[in-house]
């Protein structure tokens, strides 16, 4: 890593939002955040980078742009982790368009779950203007790990928690950054996790929910990151033995694999798209263990045929969903007015279900095979069905 | 009978291996090399059948296993050089010599070897300049082919990915070389005969279906907001503005996101039936919205691409199909059409330098030519006009103080400044040149010529280098769109300013187009589930590309 400082002169800001950031800390991108400076003609900029020598890049990049913004005062705090020029333009620009808007909320009743950051994700789903973040970037409490290994930190550490209302009801609500580390958690990323629930249980709200989408744990920090988990577990069976209903969704681009996939597993209820994982072992590692003859990890249909967001809700293990945000929004809705129920009965019915779908399926091979046991006509064609024609053969 | 020999030749070869043969087929499949040995004579010219994207795979393997103290010193051309079995031919002595096109994933090895002096690299052609050598000095003694069936006559079906195979199969079987076809599935009767079996003297039956590599495949969630506001400037600044109809584009990202915004940019600009409705181009999966939209009237294809084959049997009025409705390709017609019959050419390059040469070689590996500089050539030989061609002739000639005598055809290169961090794509001097030097080329491996490039796009804007008068302007408007690499630091800011007042470059503002317009709401379809979707269910993604 390289630690790079510059002041330039700039004329005094209007903006009207700070503590903001743009972009992502992941290869090819980076993350900028917007602080207050206290020289009102000078901009301060520090920036972190993965791609030492380029020094003057970074210079004529920023002396372009403070050539068209007015950005005296301010104070820009750059993860860097190999941004091209123009994406390093971007996102500067991004950030300041969104500190100028006054980081008012866009309209993502058109977008799509799977564009959308995680942040973003948040406000899509919640009442608007609700959301209040806990621990925001501009706390910047990092892993205390990734630096000691000379690698980019992200100042939410790759997960965003906070309060927010869904019709009016108030919920704590926890938002997986797929594109740090894979969404992966460590300590911090945990404690915030395992954090949000605790405070769930305290205050009482009415729903804690998890946009879950990671691979599991941070092979860089193991330890603190499987700690994390078990802790996080712990946190979600007390909200649960609480009748706090614990939602979550997989709908992202990573999934819910390792130990987040067994988080998953254990909520009251999942909302998964068409384009959701879920399992433990991912399909690389079953590939390695187990022979490509086993489990061909680069046939992807099969991957999607053996844990893909359809078998899952075929199996009874997920609710559906579209990938329109309404659509989900709409599901997560019907779940948090569900009574949910969880006690010892339900939990060795739950294991007495699971011990006789091994039964059941002794000698399927393929999710096809699993869906023809499940008594589904034409299974072969399950995974190109439509949305709607799906939905129809759950009912 | 002095000018006979190689018919003569070729009966007694064929009589000698009959005892292999039942009829025209292998009797026995463990027996392919005998059958090599038996035909294939040292020092033949040997064509192993490596298209752009179907390979002959059972006949490479089986040609690794002859003996090479019966078979050697093979002169091996073929245009493509891309299974491992093309590689090892030379490491195990039974190759020696190569003229080739292109050596996709093996540029490495094939670099390597050529430095060991295990292989004897003769040129490295573009496809053109391989299939017309193939009639006259490099005619193959032996072809070995690859077809999708067969019937027992030995007629072929090579079908959506004809490719090369009937350009291979003329040349060598009208110069009595021996044709020999893998073929995976043999039927009674074929869809249509596009080989007839008069050409074909050996047939083996391959246990697997041919292999076919989804090379035209891009996927539209990898399309970010810098290839976004590239494709903006393009289809405004140059589309257009010259009205470009008939045209080819690369297979990078960048023209997937022009494909991408036809029906929706593009339209909201009035362009629909204006431009774009005839393209050289393989069936990319991006193409599906702006055909589905009606902006495109006719695709010639050089192949076809996995996943996209009942789609075209169900858009025979774009496409070329057979009587039996499935496509047909053919990559020496297309590539003609690439060099005489296109107005422009898009494509993009690893480095690029003052001069606006560009090169896709680096130190470590050589990929040879394909057919970019076929289709990204201005070519002398043509004399057919039309306005596109003819305005960018007439911007060029104003500028040369010269008389219109032709017409230009448009050469774009579409690039990001930096390829990653660190890795400028504009430089002062090309890894083509190091490479000439350390391989001992004649000339360097320049993929397009600079002379021949009319615009250069990158996130920076536009370098129209028709409207520059001298090499000196060149050289500052390439500058000027080359953004913070070392060669776009050193612009002389003065002399950008004056080719910017002219028009020889242009910012997106100067487009009306503003970086904050560049959103991925912009893409006709986000994913390949999209695309999926807006085919009606008729574009079938190999495995490798689904999330569903």
């Amino acid at each position: 890593m390289e630690k790079l400082q510059y002041n330039f002169s700039s004329k005094t800001n209007k903006l009207s939002e700070f503590g903001i950031t743009a972009g992502v800390v992941n290869s090819g991108n980076l993350e900028i955040l917007l602080e207050k400076h206290d020289k009102v003609d000078e901009l301060f900029i520090e920036i972190n980078t993965t791609v030492p020598g380029f020094a003057a890049v970074w210079q004529a990049v920023i002396s372009d742009f403070v050539a068209k913004y007015a950005v005296g005062a301010c104070k820009f705090t750059i993860n860097d982790c190999g941004a091209t020029p123009a994406i390093v333009s971007l996102r500067l620009r991004q950030l300041y368009e969104l500190a100028a808007s006054g980081n008012q909320g866009n309209d993502y009743s058109n977008s799509r779950y799977l564009e959308l950051n995680a942040r973003e994700r948040i406000n899509a789903l919640v009442d608007g203007g609700s959301f209040t973040e806990i621990m925001p970037a501009i706390n910047k409490i990092v892993s205390p790990h990734l630096g000691q290994l000379d690698l980019p930190v992200e100042f939410d550490d790759g997960v965003i928690i906070g309060t927010a209302k869904i019709s009016g009801k108030p919920v704590y609500i926890a938002s997986q950054n797929y594109a740090f580390m894979g969404g992966a958690v460590g300590e911090v990323n945990g404690a915030k996790l395992s954090g949000i629930c605790l405070k769930a249980l305290k205050d009482k709200v009415s729903a804690m929910i998890f946009l879950l989408d990671s691979g599991g744990v941070r092979l860089h920090e193991a330890n603190a990151g499987e700690i994390a988990i078990s802790e996080l577990i712990a946190a979600i069976i007390q909200l649960k033995l609480a009748s706090i209903p614990v939602i979550g969704i997989v709908a992202g681009r990573n999934g819910a694999f390792g130990g987040i996939g067994i988080v998953s597993q254990c909520l009251d209820a999942i909302i998964v798209t068409e384009n959701a994982r879920t399992s433990v072992s991912g399909p690389e590692v079953i590939e390695t263990v187990m022979g490509v003859a086993e489990y061909d990890s680069s046939d992807r249909a099969l991957v999607w045929r053996t844990c893909g967001g359809r078998h899952r809700s075929i199996m009874g293990d997920a609710f559906y969903s579209s990938k329109q945000i309404g659509d989900i929004r709409q599901k997560l809705l019907e779940l948090l007015d569900k009574p949910t129920l969880f006690n010892e009965k339900t939990l060795l019915d739950e294991y007495q279900q699971l011990e006789q779908r091994l039964i059941d399926n002794q000698n399927s091979r393929d999710g096809i095979d699993v869906w023809a046991i499940a008594g589904l006509s034409n299974p072969q064609q399950i995974p190109d069905l439509s949305d709607s024609d799906f939905m129809e053969l759950l009912k | 009978m002095k000018f006979i020999q190689n018919q003569l030749l070729k009966k007694e070869t064929l009589a000698t291996a009959s005892k292999l043969l039942e009829g025209k087929w292998l009797k026995d499949s463990t027996k392919l090399p005998l059958l090599f040995e038996e035909i294939i004579k040292p020092h033949n010219r040997v064509c192993l059948e490596g298209d752009n994207q179907k390979q002959a795979v059972y006949l490479a393997k089986g040609l690794c296993k002859v003996n090479p103290q019966i078979v050697n010193n093979l002169h091996i051309v073929q245009s493509c050089l891309s299974l491992p079995e093309h590689v090892e031919i030379f490491e195990r002595g039974i190759a020696s010599k190569v003229d080739f096109c292109y050596s996709s994933g093996q540029g490495a090895r094939v670099m390597n070897l050529a430095a060991e002096g295990k292989i004897e690299m003769k040129a490295i052609h573009t496809y053109l300049e391989l299939f017309s050598r193939y009639f006259l000095d490099l005619t193959p003694n032996v072809a070995l082919l690859v077809a999708e069936k067969a019937d027992r006559a030995g007629n072929l079906y090579t079908g959506a990915n004809t490719e090369e195979t009937p350009a291979i199969a003329e040349a060598t079987a009208f110069k009595d070389g021996i044709v020999i076809v893998e073929v995976n599935e043999i039927v009674d009767e074929l869809p249509r005969v596009d080989i007839p079996a008069s050409w074909v003297d050996v047939l083996v039956h391959s246990p697997t279906p041919q292999m076919v590599k989804p090379l035209f495949t891009r996927d539209p969630a990898k399309i970010d907001e810098v290839k976004i506001l590239m494709a903006m400037m393009a289809i405004k600044g140059i589309y257009a503005k010259y009205g470009v109809n008939r045209l080819n584009h690369g297979i990078g990202y960048a023209t997937s996101a022009v494909e991408l915004l036809l029906p929706t940019y593009a339209e909201s600009l009035g362009l629909k039936g204006k431009i774009c409705q005839y393209m050289v181009i393989n069936p990319c999966p991006t193409l599906i919205p702006a055909i589905e939209s009606g902006f495109i009237k006719t695709i010639c294809s050089p192949g076809g691409e996995v996943g996209m084959n009942e789609y075209v049997r169900a858009h025979a009025d774009i496409f070329f199909n057979g009587s039996d409705g499935s496509q047909r390709s053919n990559r020496a017609f297309a590539q003609l059409a690439g060099l005489y019959a296109i107005d422009m050419f898009v494509g993009g390059s690893l480095q690029i330098d003052l001069m606006g040469n560009s090169s896709t070689a680096t130190i470590e590996r050589m990929t040879g030519f394909g057919g970019a500089p076929n289709l990204g050539s201005d070519i002398n030989a043509r004399r057919h006009s039309s306005d596109t061609w003819l305005k960018a002739g007439a911007e060029y000639a104003q500028t040369q103080d010269k008389t219109l005598l032709k017409g230009r055809k448009l050469v774009v290169q579409m690039v990001e400044t930096f390829q990653a961090a660190g890795q400028p794509t504009f430089v002062e001097e090309l890894d083509a040149l190091t490479l000439q030097k350390k391989m001992k080329m004649p000339l360097p491996p320049i993929m397009i010529f600079g002379d021949d490039v009319t615009h250069i796009v990158t996130e920076i804007g536009i370098a129209n280098l028709l409207l520059c008068k001298d090499l000196a302007e060149r050289e500052q408007a390439i500058r000027a769109v080359a953004g913070y690499t070392p060669v776009g630091l050193a612009k002389d800011p003065q002399k950008v300013a004056e080719l910017h007042k002219r028009g020889a470059i242009q910012y997106p503002e100067d487009l009306g187009i503003r970086f904050s317009d560049a959103t991925r709401d912009l893409l006709a379809a986000k994913s390949i589930k999209d695309l999926v979707e807006i085919s009606g269910g008729l574009y079938n993604p190999p495995s490798m590309y689904r999330d569903w």
